[in-house]
């Protein structure tokens, strides 16, 4: 396993730093790594080969690259609630103290008895997962249990997460995204511009791939040129360079979302940035892809380019002994990074016929041996890789076998559009690049770089610098061509004279080695039989093998699979094209996607103005759609249930106070408004006369009761509408929506009013008295303030409304004033009630209340009544169209039935009716709904049982069997239909 | 440092239906330039909230100073908001935490917008200095979102 | 998340609106039922070019029309609802 201490670290090189040590642990050891480290170049310096296990075949795994694309090294880090797992131990930066372990192994990732599984492999196929466990049908739950307990990679924590996140806004004129060498290019070419530039990259400090690589721009190494640059970009004040920041997604109209990692003493662990730009480059580089071939998954296969990653981030020699396995010139540029790291190397196994093989690379591989025409067999090495066996691509058999224990693998380059791709137009496969490359089909949308499908590090400059122009140009600014000195650029070789299989292994048993998806465990014989079942479209294809379904999102196994695809069905692979890219581009955590909307701060709430008020008279708050709102006030020792029943108690038994602040209310000014209200309520209100209230039910277009509320006409040309809590925003958009668009020619003025009016309703045989104590400048007698009356007044120092208006069926007044003043009101309206033994009641008691008066609430006003299925048919204007007065007649004519609003009372006058229970009339036999309960309570005043409910059609309400069955409760109550209003019907008491 | 003060005894007037050519002025202060603009003298603010709506401001809660007939319609509106000022380095990254506005070269803008699901108004008053009126429903719920950011700042 | 142009506050997040359907007047109210119906559940759904109603809420609460591609989802211009497009 590990050797003592860091036996792969060079003695120099890296951009670590060396005199800041740190310790950490790995599925319980101890090691040592630098600052600068990620999890997995530190565990490759300590000389930890195997990492963990995959996920399906449970076979030993290694670090295979350095990047977001790392297929193998998945891990869990931390512990307790800041257990984090599914983690790619090259995206983890070393930091002191972490602890980290292996996933999907037991008991340890080097004895794994999940490894018997692997002996099971041939079983294990594509699409096993739609084949298998199918019967006994009853034995289900058995495999259930066991594929749970078997599957899914890392274990979530089951505590709070102890972070921080932010979410951030920005906008700027350009956006650039990686700080590559075309990234900064553009970036450099934009200073000094004038225009606000962004530019993100996804590594802890900038330069890209100049940071894996010995190439020099201006006689410096890139790595240098970079962060002079970044640096120079700092100063300048209007570039803002975010690192350890991944554009994850780029949607419409130029918003991109950035994750940003933070660093450890941050108090915020990540920030997601939503980033509107005018401009876009996309500069996201290039992957190098693997190749397929019969034992290319063992720890010690690694890809090319990772070798001088190793060396030049993090000075670290990814082995002792290499082979190259490569299909194109680039392969060759590691024999460089390996001979300086101190690493033999053995041969360069090229899949290419001789005459293919580039002159610039046969001069990098110098007196190392090339076997052409050839593909690496099979590999052996269990924990580790050990040998090599090497055969032409003529013979089955391998001739040659080499002592290696790094194959460093050449597969060619892709260059990383998905951004672009998550923009729905697909990339195109070019033959002559051999790789997908993508066309931005939007303005302001650029590529530029490797990421455009440049790989030589000049051109790459180039580009940067063109589309930089291009965002100058195009933004309208002055974009005078400058053209970037090539001749200072020193890069490496670029891909070129690509060929060979896109899989070598031949033969089912070959094959079934070769793997295509590391992470999933997918192979070439897995994508060969789910081709030969039928599934060869690229997105069967992907489903059913689970290709490229991974934590790494098939960043390496994608294009390396439509390749093998075109070889087995002889279909070009522009013609397969790819599959369906969706955002994100990397994974990112939900708390990053949640920001600072969690906990307390999950909704948006809203408080009345008596909030603080509600609190210290005791009240339970709960919420109530957005608004926090008093259930009830339970006194010392009380129970819920004693609180709501002392509270309706008391109302009906002398006065009580609630709050009526979460209804939405609209001023509405203007000559027309009478009109207006008429054409949008169902009732006749422009014959309402001033300073009285009316009851008005509004409807949607086709003929449903939308909302009820109250018109009140305060003045000739002043009038005032109410609307429920939960339609008050809907209603508003409605009103709106018909005075603005629909009749602008109307003369009316509407405004939302709802905030800055708190009130109190005062119900109760006691009202009047407590009204009289609190307002001024108004008479309170029945005759001068009736039934459904309005008159303004004083309460206090302040203006008021008051409106005689009941909800509950008592005596009841509702006083309005100033919100700003809301505490004043409660104060005078305790003080004057205390003769009366005032108590303050919530939504729980009102809602009691309305019951037994059976008016209608939500429960009723469910999007599916019309005004007749509520009993208030007889509302509706017949003398003049309003809205929803065309479809009304026509609905009552498509349906078959007319429902009914009926009470109810249970038989046995104790059982509550079950809340949401259906209707069924036992005499009729079996057991067919006729109908629902809609509310439903144990009535304090009348001492018994009692529900609304609709029945479905109006004939049922004589039967003399119906009974309320509740299947989820497990109920069922015999019940009898019973007259509304349950209590006080004639509506006396609201008329005293 | 980022410091949140809240303004009490305001007054807020809506006047809707307001004509605003260059010529007139409301009680001594010029009209402001259009919607989404404000003009500002010591302690009022007009802000031009919509097509001939605006939210007068006074934030010495004085006389009402509005004379009749100058709008069609005018409202009291002091109880529906509540008035805060943040100010200190970075402000206009914490307002970005929660809006979506651009607030870059916004000089005597009144920006309407939410601030996390919350309606605002934001008052861009200098560098790093900005007045929020929100609508007093949300306003706790918006301190309470803003609190964590406030004391990172 | 598009920006939408409100023709009174300029351009403004998506977040700012609400989304009111296609821009097509409602029939007069003493219309017959059949107009009504048409007009509530019979919808074009074309591919390219549409106008269609947006409220903004968190912003000056005034509806406005704007023309939109359904698949480049470009917004080509906004305007007041009575104004000829």
């Amino acid at each position: 396993m590990s050797g003592e201490g860091q036996i792969r670290r060079l003695a120099q090189g890296g951009m670590i730093d060396r005199a800041a040590p740190l310790t950490f642990r790995f599925n319980g050891r101890a090691f040592e790594g630098f600052a600068g480290d990620t999890l997995a170049s530190a565990l490759i310096a300590n000389g930890v080969d195997v990492v963990a296990r995959s996920f399906k075949l449970h076979r030993p795994r290694g670090v295979m690259t350095d990047g977001p694309e790392e297929p193998n090294a998945i891990v869990t880090v931390g512990e307790g609630p800041d257990r984090t797992p599914n983690l790619k131990a090259t995206e983890v930066p070393l930091t002191q103290g972490l602890v980290a372990t292996s996933q999907n192994c037991w008991p340890s990732v080097n004895h794994d008895f999940g490894a018997v599984t692997g002996l099971m492999s041939p079983l294990l196929g594509a699409g096993f997962y739609y084949k298998t466990f199918m019967a006994p049908q009853g034995a289900w739950t058995i495999y259930e249990n066991l594929i749970r307990r078997a599957a899914g990679l890392g274990r979530a924590t089951e505590g709070l997460d102890p972070d921080t996140y932010e979410h951030r806004h920005a906008q700027c004129d350009v956006l650039i995204i990686g700080a590559g060498p075309a990234g900064l290019a553009a970036a450099q070419r934009l200073a000094g511009s004038g225009l606000r530039i962004m530019l993100c990259d996804e590594r802890s400090s900038p330069g890209g791939a100049l940071q894996a690589t010995g190439e020099t721009i201006g006689g410096e190494p890139g790595a240098l040129w970079a962060r002079t640059v970044a640096q120079s970009l700092d100063s300048s004040g209007d570039t803002t360079v975010l690192q350890n920041a991944t554009a994850v997604w780029l949607a419409d109209h130029r918003l991109v979302t950035i994750a940003q990692r933070l660093e450890g003493d941050s108090p915020v662990a990540q920030r997601l940035w939503f980033v509107r730009a005018r401009h876009i480059i996309v500069a996201t580089g290039a992957i190098e892809r693997p190749l397929c071939f019969s034992g290319n998954d063992r720890p010690g296969v690694m890809l090319s380019s990772a070798v001088g990653a190793y060396r030049h981030r993090y000075g670290v020699a990814v082995g002792a002994r290499a082979v190259v396995h490569a299909n194109n010139d680039s392969g060759y540029n590691c024999l460089a990074e390996l001979e300086a790291a101190g690493i033999d190397v053995a041969t360069v196994v090229d899949l290419r016929p001789d005459a293919r093989i580039g002159e610039a690379a046969r001069v990098l591989a110098d007196t190392i041996p090339i076997h052409a025409d050839s593909h690496v067999m099979a590999t052996s090495g269990r924990k580790r890789l050990q040998r090599v066996e090497v055969g032409s691509n003529a013979d089955t058999v391998a001739q040659r076998s080499f002592d290696a224990d790094l194959l460093c693998v050449a597969g060619g380059w892709s260059p990383t559009v998905h951004l672009l791709a998550h923009r729905g137009t697909p990339a195109q496969f070019d033959p002559d690049a051999a790789a997908f490359l993508a066309q931005p089909s939007e303005d302001h949308l650029d590529l530029a770089g490797s990421a455009a499908g440049h790989m030589e590090l000049a051109a790459c400059l180039e580009s940067g610098w063109q589309a930089a122009g291009n965002a100058l140009a195009s933004l309208g600014h002055d974009a005078t061509y400058r053209t970037f000195d090539q001749s200072v650029v020193s890069g490496q070789l670029p891909p070129g004279n690509l060929a060979g299989p896109w899989c070598s292994a031949q033969g089912v048993r070959k094959r079934r080695k070769a793997f295509v998806d590391l992470q999933n465990d997918v192979t070439a014989a897995d994508l060969e039989s789910a081709i030969a079942e039928g599934y060869d479209a690229v997105e069967h294809l992907k489903r059913y093998t689970t290709n490229g379904m991974g934590t790494d999102q098939g960043k390496l196994s994608n294009v390396l699979a439509i390749g093998i695809v075109a070889e087995i069905t002889g279909r070009p692979i522009a013609e397969i094209g790819h599959t369906t890219f969706r955002p994100p581009y990397t994974p990112v955590t939900f708390g990053a996607l949640t920001g600072p909307h969690t906990g307390s701060n999950l909704l948006v709430t809203r408080r009345t103005p008596f909030h603080d008020l509600h609190l210290a008279a005791g009240a339970v708050m709960e919420p109530a759609g957005a608004w926090l709102y008093p259930k009830c006030y339970p006194r010392e020792g009380e129970t819920i249930d004693a609180a709501i029943r002392r509270e309706v108690l008391s109302v009906r038994g002398s006065v009580g106070v609630v709050d009526m602040a979460t209804l939405g209310k609209f001023e509405l000014h203007g000559p027309d408004v009478g009109e207006f209200l008429d054409r949008v309520y169902a009732n006749r209100l422009s014959t309402l006369a001033v300073g009285r209230c009316r009851y008005a039910v509004m409807l949607r277009e086709d003929g449903v009761v939308f909302d009820d509320g109250t018109v009140t006409r305060m003045a000739d040309d002043i009038w005032h509408v109410t609307a429920t809590t939960s339609h008050a925003g809907s209603v508003y958009r409605h009103l709106t929506r018909l005075l603005q668009v629909e009749w602008p020619e109307l003369e009316v003025c509407l405004i939302d009013v709802s905030e800055q009016w708190a009130g109190l309703a005062i119900a109760g045989p006691r009202a009047r008295d407590v009204l009289a104590g609190v307002v001024s400048d108004v008479a309170t007698e029945p005759d001068a303030l009736p039934f459904m009356g309005f008159r303004k007044g004083r309460a206090g120092r302040h203006d008021a409304r008051i409106y005689r208006i009941s909800f509950s069926g008592e005596l009841a007044y509702e006083v309005f004033v100033p919100a700003h003043v809301a505490a004043d009101l409660w104060h005078a309206v305790m003080e004057a009630g205390t003769p009366f033994d005032i108590c303050a009641y919530g939504y729980e008691a009102l809602d009691v209340m309305r019951i037994e008066k059976s008016h209608v609430a939500d429960g009723e006003i469910d999007g599916r009544n019309v005004p007749g299925d509520l009993g208030l048919g007889r509302m509706a204007k017949r003398d003049r169209p309003f809205l929803g007065s065309a479809l009304l007649q026509h609905y009552g004519e498509q349906r078959k039935r007319q429902p009914a609003l009926i009470g109810l009372t249970a038989l046995d006058g104790i059982t509550r009716i079950p809340g949401g229970a259906v209707l069924i009339d036992r005499n009729a036999g079996g057991r067919k709904p006729i109908g629902h309960v809609t509310a439903t309570i144990i009535s304090p005043t009348l001492g018994k049982p009692i529900a609304m409910a609709v029945l479905d059609c109006d004939s049922h309400r004589t039967s003399q069997c119906l009974c309320a069955v509740s299947p989820a409760a497990g109920l069922e109550v015999d019940v009898a239909v019973t007259a509304m209003p349950f209590f006080d019907p004639a509506g006396d008491r609201m008329r005293a | 440092m980022i410091t949140l003060q809240e303004t009490t005894g305001f007054t807020a007037q809506r006047l809707v239906g307001v004509a605003t050519d260059k010529d007139s002025e409301l009680a001594g202060m010029a009209w402001p330039d259009g919607v989404g603009m404000a003009s500002h003298d010591i302690d009022r603010s007009i802000l031009m909230l919509g097509p001939g709506t605006c939210l007068v401001l006074d934030r010495s809660g004085g006389p009402d100073r509005v004379g009749a007939g100058v709008a069609k319609v005018t409202v009291e509106e002091s109880g529906a908001w509540r008035l805060f000022m943040l100010e200190g380095e970075g402000t206009s990254d914490l307002i970005g935490q929660l809006s979506p506005a651009d607030l870059h070269g916004t000089v005597d803008a009144c920006i309407a917008t939410h601030a996390g699901g919350h309606p605002v108004i934001i008052l861009p008053r200098g560098a790093d200095r900005f007045e929020l009126l929100v609508v007093r429903s949300y306003a706790e719920s918006l301190l309470a979102l803003l609190a964590p950011a406030l004391s990172h700042a | 998340m598009l920006i939408i142009p409100c023709p009174w506050c300029g351009e403004r997040d998506e977040s700012e609106f609400s989304y009111g359907g296609r821009a097509k007047p409602l029939p007069p109210l003493d219309a017959p039922a059949n107009d009504w119906q048409t007009a509530l559940h019979v919808h074009e759904n074309p591919d390219g070019w549409h106008e269609e109603l947006w409220f903004h809420g968190f912003g000056c609460n005034q509806w406005l029309v704007a023309r939109r591609h359904t698949r480049t989802q470009e917004i080509s211009g906004t305007r007041a609802p009575g104004e000829m497009s």
